[in-house]
């Protein structure tokens, strides 16, 4: 019983980093103005939209399964705030630290409509801490599993797809941004 | 030694004849001290009009006197006051002298010559809207900002008085941009709604009134709305300052009563110096008009009719010897600097007109033959969807120039451009953003 | 519809109208809207939103949808003057 709720919780876990990663590929893409004929822009804003929300499943299974394990002693109080577990204080930590963020990211993000343009977007780019959190969390404390070959090969997929993800944002450009960037320098304010 | 009996005091009589806002310049020859004003025109009897009554009084005089803004749009003012002073929260009052129309010459000229005019207006829209301070305003590097400034440290009033500079730039002088510099520094216009009215310096109800209207304000509340609109006509009354300019004997800034046609007025600054083919009417952001229109009244509802509109109130006369063509162009190569690039159609869209109207003034435009009717379409599409009028204007000045010089421009697309593109141009231009150059 | 007679006169009005409304500081050629609700929005030739119209009862949703998956929240919903 406790090795299922073991496996559960690794699956979950690593299901959760696939998830974030598209998340977060889907995000730079958005913000990189990405489309094809197939691929309009509301579809991939969706996408980004469905998979985040997705990760919430994923990760309500991880958690809890890690919780009730008897064998790692996890208090639910420790998947909330950071650093107060026994078990792996760090790397856990760090995985209630995304936590924490993605939590913070996906309720602006339903009340975005209600909410100030400034807040949505200050929380939302804490989502650069939230990945690399979650990244770190899942190498650190997998233990064992991260000397297995289909776990690293994940673990490169989930990190290359977001430095390509982030490659194409940094390059991009449009004639708007161009052009409401040159205006900022002149000569409106005092 | 006889006994002399007390004679009645009574109040100066109110201006007669075309000088009202300029009298005191025209009666000494100069600006009037503060107590040379007075003895001109009297106390400001704001004490009249004391108490939450008494202000709607002075609100419902100032409708009933039909008087209509200075600045462009032409808003009754009573309304304006009575809009702001309906609004939730303390009220504040900006003076807009900026003047960021590089072919008018009035506001600066008024603060120059009859600056106690100006505060005196800004105390009366004070009062009316309950207001504490008043921002006058005017372009960094105004002459006219020290006499302006000396001029409101004369009056005593519990109201704060207060000059500010505002930096540089056409768009600058929009009342949200105005607002905005006053709030945070940001002299760019804003998105509607709010209007100003409702929410504008420090989120709170502002009137922001050109020192035209609020002159006359100063006049109105001493002499009353029957005064008012002896001079003038029945929809557009009162006096005018109108800057006259381009191919007459006198350029220069003169009051005349609205009404006079564009003729007359132009008879004012000494009548034109040459055969003129046409006037560009209320700036560069206004209209141009054919010179067969000179005999429309200058008035709103007489320029209206003939396709214009009253504008900053100038008027700049085009010789035949000139291209209205070449003319547009340039002054829409302005406007598109002139832009606060923040609203897609006009940051793209300003400068793509004006590459058209250019590529037309060269004669260019005969080896493409869409650029009329890309044109056409882009000025549809660009008017009305910025955050200010800005864009407004420059599609104004490309479509009534398209209609003004119509023969002429058949010319150019035909590849036979009238030759005037080389010369200098005959309106006054400046470099956008800083300083001032006139090219003649 | 008017009843003769004395009696009740009832005139039916047009209820007022959804219309979406863009900021154009705000807009920032992203084009989403132009995707979701075609129907009321149309995009200039440099990209920027252009609304064309009332928004139809039938594509309230779509306009709604609009108004969330705009970039920079550049889209409002508001209500229109009634007609009569």
């Amino acid at each position: 019983m406790s090795h299922a709720l073991w496996y559960a919780s690794r699956a979950t876990g690593l299901v959760c980093l696939l998830l974030l990663s598209a998340s977060v590929v889907l995000g730079l893409l958005g913000a990189g103005r990405f489309s094809t004929a197939s691929w309009p822009r509301f579809v991939l804003g969706a996408l980004h939209r469905n998979v985040s929300l997705l990760i919430v499943v994923f990760l309500t299974v991880h958690i809890s399964t890690a919780v009730i394990d008897p064998y790692a002693g996890i208090g639910w109080i420790s998947a909330v705030v950071p650093f107060t577990s026994a078990y792996h204080p760090l790397w856990l930590g760090l995985g209630a630290v995304a936590f924490d963020l993605l939590l913070a990211l996906i309720v602006t993000s339903l009340l975005r409509t209600r909410l100030s343009l400034r807040l949505w977007r200050a929380v939302h780019w804490t989502a650069y801490a939230c990945w690399p959190a979650a990244l770190v969390h899942g190498i650190g404390i997998g233990g064992t599993d991260r000397t297995q070959p289909w776990a690293l090969a994940l673990d490169v997929l989930a990190v290359g797809s977001v430095l390509v993800a982030l490659g194409f944002r940094l390059l991009a450009s449009h004639p708007d941004t161009a052009a409401r960037g040159a205006a900022v320098g002149s000569s409106w304010r005092s | 030694m006889s006994r002399r009996t007390p004679s009645p005091v009574t109040a100066p009589a109110p201006p007669s004849g075309s000088w009202r806002l300029l009298s005191g310049w025209a009666g000494s020859g100069r600006r009037e001290t503060y107590s040379e004003h007075l003895a001109r025109f009297g106390a400001l009897p704001l004490a009249a009009y004391g108490g939450a009554a008494g202000r709607q009084r002075l609100v419902e005089t100032v409708t009933a006197s039909g008087l209509r803004g200075r600045g462009g749009a032409g808003f009754p003012t009573g309304h304006k006051l009575a809009a702001v002073a309906s609004s939730r929260g303390r009220a504040v009052v900006v003076g807009n002298g900026c003047e960021g129309e590089p072919s008018s010459r009035k506001d600066r000229i008024l603060a120059e010559y009859a600056p106690h005019l100006v505060v005196e207006g800004a105390l009366v829209a004070a009062h009316a809207t309950g207001a504490g301070e008043v921002h006058l305003c005017m372009h960094q590097g105004a002459p006219a900002t020290a006499v302006l400034a000396e001029a409101a440290a004369a009056h005593r009033s519990r109201v704060n008085v207060a000059v500010v500079q505002v930096p540089g730039g056409f768009v600058a002088s929009e009342e949200s941009a105005l607002a905005n510099y006053l709030t945070r520094q940001d002299s760019r216009p804003t998105s509607k709604p709010p209007r100003v009215f409702e929410a504008g310096v420090g989120g709170r109800p502002t009137l922001v009134s050109n020192f035209e209207s609020l002159a006359n304000l100063a006049l109105i509340a001493r002499f009353g709305p029957a005064w008012f609109r002896s001079a003038g006509t029945a929809e557009s009354p009162g006096t005018a300052l109108i800057t006259v300019d381009g191919a007459v004997r006198h350029p220069g800034v003169v009051e005349v009563p609205y009404g006079l046609t564009l003729a007359e007025v132009m008879g004012a600054a000494g009548g034109p110096t040459e055969a003129l083919q046409a006037l560009l009417v209320g700036g560069y952001a206004g209209h141009w008009v054919p010179a067969g229109a000179a005999a429309a009244p200058l008035s709103h509802a007489g320029l209206a009719a003939v396709g214009a509109a009253v504008g900053v109130g100038s008027v700049i006369a085009l010789p035949a010897a000139a291209c209205g063509v070449v003319e547009t162009a340039l002054v829409l190569r302005y406007l598109a600097g002139e832009s606060a690039k923040q609203c897609g159609p006009c940051m793209f869209g300003l400068p793509a007109i004006a590459a058209d109207f250019a590529a037309l003034a060269t004669g260019a435009a005969g080896r493409d033959p869409q650029v009329s009717q890309r044109l056409r379409r882009r000025l549809g599409e660009i008017d009305g969807r910025g955050a200010c009028a800005h864009p407004d204007g420059a599609v104004r000045l490309a479509d009534s120039a398209m209609r003004t010089f119509e023969a002429d421009l058949r010319e150019h697309l035909a590849g036979r451009p009238c030759g005037y593109a080389g010369q200098l141009p005959r309106l006054p231009l400046l470099q956008p953003g800083n300083g001032v150059v006139v090219a003649r | 519809m008017t009843t003769q007679g004395g009696s009740v006169r009832r005139t039916i009005s047009e209820p007022a109208p959804w219309l979406l409304r863009v900021d154009p500081i705000l807009c920032r050629a992203h084009g989403l809207c132009a995707e979701l609700v075609p129907e009321v929005i149309d995009l200039d030739e440099w990209g920027y939103a252009k609304i064309h119209g009332q928004v139809a009862p039938l594509v309230l949703a779509e306009a709604r949808a609009a108004v969330a998956a705009c970039p920079t929240l550049a889209l409002r919903l508001v209500r229109g003057q009634r007609s009569r």
